[in-house]
């Protein structure tokens, strides 16, 4: 077991070394792209520039850049935007708490909706609730984040903000270290927006997996041993249901915090991640675009870690060597 | 035989009918029966001839929303089929006890096997879980698991299939019941291990006082260990007889050509292994008659026509074949 988990992290430094290589070579081998040209600004002459190329080192040769690049960015950690000069580190890590809070507070709702939806759709398949349920699921799925957001915006933030939603501090986001209610309050309409296009998906999911394993033989056995209709559904369907919707769940987590939450974090202002992504990648920023790259990259694989540990706890079948 | 055993549970004009598009299409038709103390009952016919739906039927397991069931289940001086939910569960498991056809699914594998057999206990009786495992443990040494201690710790893909099957037996005979229902034990396993297999269900149930109701396609494997024999065909019981007395007189054109199409061994090889012509009906499409008569080799006009009904025709031996009793049908039916 640890051992395993020491060679994914070995391979994930792969991975990341692979991801940071592809960054670099499509950011300069993209037509029309002149980094120097961009720093410089629109009103630059051409000594200006030749300047710039120099000072950045864009003149050496690719690989020399790349190497640079990386050093600064990992070993002296001192790499700067080729917009403003920021610090590209401490700009990615004030973002990354914005991000966490957005879907971490979005997954525990779309979780609970989806298990909640899906099973009680499956116990009741056949009846009212159950197609219920899934239609407004496939309505959820269907509405685009910054559709749904805009909506939630106008509601809460204007038409009905001097009344219903009179509480509801301005869009933004401040840490919850400084100001906890804040937080919640900032978080809770971003979070329902993002939990409501996933949650179906989920419930979707869940519903036809548990529909599935209730088909099985050891369900039958199960029924044949006498057990409760409660302790069926949760001890032996539920169980053996939960193995896709983990990795689902993976798949979605590791993006979303690796910054695909970004249509979520436009509409409500938040600077997260996504956001930043957004930025570097409009302005042919390269450092901060590696650097966020290479965190979305790291997230991606390390929750994809935990899931395929979350795996082996699940089922017995899956070890890990 | 003077005085027969009495009967553990039977079955009353057990009928299970599933709604389609096409209407009601009924694959278990009028079932009667009865199981004796200690006795093994088989149930022969081909896939689809409704013995595992029957038997599904008797323990309330059919859940599908489409199928209608209607008849009587006798057990204990109640009609099983209709007892509400909760207390029908308290006889499953408990009272009356099944296995499946394939062991290499009907154990859920996320669960160590001694948990799953400790959790059968834990239901039907009040017994901590410290004891209900040392009990799983016992179960697993009585149908001949080695190590049976450190086996209750493994996880189902851990055992082969043969070995599954133990487990399964060993849960099914966790709670002592009167009845245990065997559904095909030994179709998914391999030849060597089927004779084990039966061995041990044969042993446990007599030394428990067990009635089995055995379910096989295969006449072969009731021949050692079942008393009785029922034969079905389409959903219905047309031959029923003592074991040996239908091997020597098959009185129903369907036995006689199931049994004919048995290999042996002991007479001259024919050029080809006889069969019956055709294939089963589907339950949809069953005209009045006898069910049989499209494939029969005997078959007359009536046959298309009449429905027939199951008749003595020796001690304890009753057929349901028109051309047999074609005196009187009527004054010599049975109850």
């Amino acid at each position: 077991m640890i051992g395993y988990v020491v060679r994914r992290v070995f391979s994930a430094a792969g991975v990341l070394i692979a991801v940071s290589v592809l960054v670099f070579l499509i950011f300069f081998k993209t037509p029309g792209v002149d980094p120097a040209r961009q720093i410089a600004g629109k009103q630059a002459t051409p000594q200006v520039i030749a300047q710039i190329r120099t000072d950045f080192g864009l003149d050496k040769p690719l690989p020399e850049q790349y190497f640079a690049m990386m050093k600064r960015l990992v070993v002296d950690r001192d790499l700067v935007s080729y917009t403003d000069r920021g610090p590209v580190l401490s700009r990615v890590a004030k973002t990354i708490p914005v991000t966490l809070s957005l879907v971490g507070g979005a997954a525990v709702i779309w979780l609970l909706l989806a298990l909640g939806a899906g099973t009680l759709a499956a116990v009741f398949r056949g009846r009212a609730v159950d197609p219920l349920l899934m239609g407004l699921g496939l309505v959820g799925m269907s509405l685009p984040v910054y559709w749904l957001g805009g909506v939630v915006n106008m509601l809460t933030q204007g038409s009905w903000h001097n009344s219903l939603f009179s509480w509801l501090p301005e869009l933004g986001y401040t840490p919850i270290n400084v100001n906890p209610l804040k937080w919640f309050e900032q978080l809770l309409f971003p979070w329902i927006t993002l939990a409501i296009g996933t949650a179906g998906l989920y419930a979707r999911v869940l519903r036809a997996d548990l529909i599935e394993v209730d088909r099985s033989d050891f369900v039958l056995t199960a029924r044949a041993k006498g057990l409760s209709e409660s302790r069926v559904l949760l001890r032996h369907v539920l169980r053996n249901s939960l193995i896709p919707f983990v990795s689902l769940f993976g798949l979605d987590l590791g993006a979303m915090l690796g910054g695909a939450a970004v249509l979520t974090e436009q509409v409500f202002g938040l600077p997260g991640v996504g956001n930043l992504t957004f930025h570097s990648l409009s302005r042919f920023d390269l450092p901060v675009l590696m650097a966020v790259t290479l965190y979305g990259a790291f997230t991606v694989v390390l929750v994809n870690l935990l899931v395929d540990l979350g795996y082996a706890a699940l089922d017995p079948r899956i070890r890990v060597r | 035989m003077t005085t027969l055993p009495e009967k553990v549970l039977s079955a009353e004009g057990l009928t299970v009918e599933f709604r389609t598009r096409g209407g009601l299409v009924r694959v278990v038709d009028d079932v009667s029966f009865e199981l004796r103390a200690g006795e093994t009952l088989g149930v022969v016919g081909e896939s689809g001839s409704g013995k595992s739906v029957s038997m599904l039927a008797l323990l309330g397991l059919i859940r599908d929303g489409n199928a209608v069931v209607s008849g009587r289940v006798l057990f204990d001086g109640q009609d099983l089929l209709a007892l509400p939910a909760k207390s029908m569960r308290d006889y499953r498991g408990d009272k009356i006890a099944m296995i499946f056809q394939d062991p290499m699914t009907s154990l859920n594998p996320v669960y160590r096997v001694g948990w799953q057999i400790a959790e059968q206990i834990r239901q039907h009786r009040r017994i901590g879980m410290r004891a209900a495992r040392r009990r799983a443990v016992e179960l697993l040494e009585m149908v001949g698991i080695p190590s049976p201690g450190a086996r209750a710790r493994d996880y189902p893909h851990q055992f082969s299939g043969g070995m599954r099957q133990r487990v399964m037996i060993a849960m099914a005979l966790s709670c002592e019941p009167d009845v245990l229902i065997a559904d095909e034990p030994t179709t998914a396993l391999d030849v060597s291990v089927q004779a084990q297999i039966l061995r041990i269900i044969r042993d446990l149930s007599a030394r428990t006082g067990t009635s089995v109701i055995l379910i096989t396609h295969d006449l072969g494997v009731l021949a050692g260990i079942a008393s009785r024999v029922q034969v079905m065909y389409a959903g219905r019981i047309v031959e029923q007889a003592p074991t040996a007395q239908l091997f020597a007189r098959p009185q129903h054109p369907y036995t006689v050509g199931l049994l004919g199409s048995i290999p042996r061994l002991d007479v001259p090889r024919p050029a080809r292994l006889p069969s019956i012509e055709g294939l089963p009906p589907l339950a949809s499409d069953l005209g009045p008659g006898c069910a049989f008569a499209p494939r029969c080799p005997d078959a007359e006009a009536v046959c298309l026509e009449q429905r027939p009904v199951l008749l003595p025709s020796a001690q304890e031996h009753f057929d349901a074949c028109l051309l047999r009793h074609a005196s009187t049908p009527d004054e010599k039916r049975t109850a």
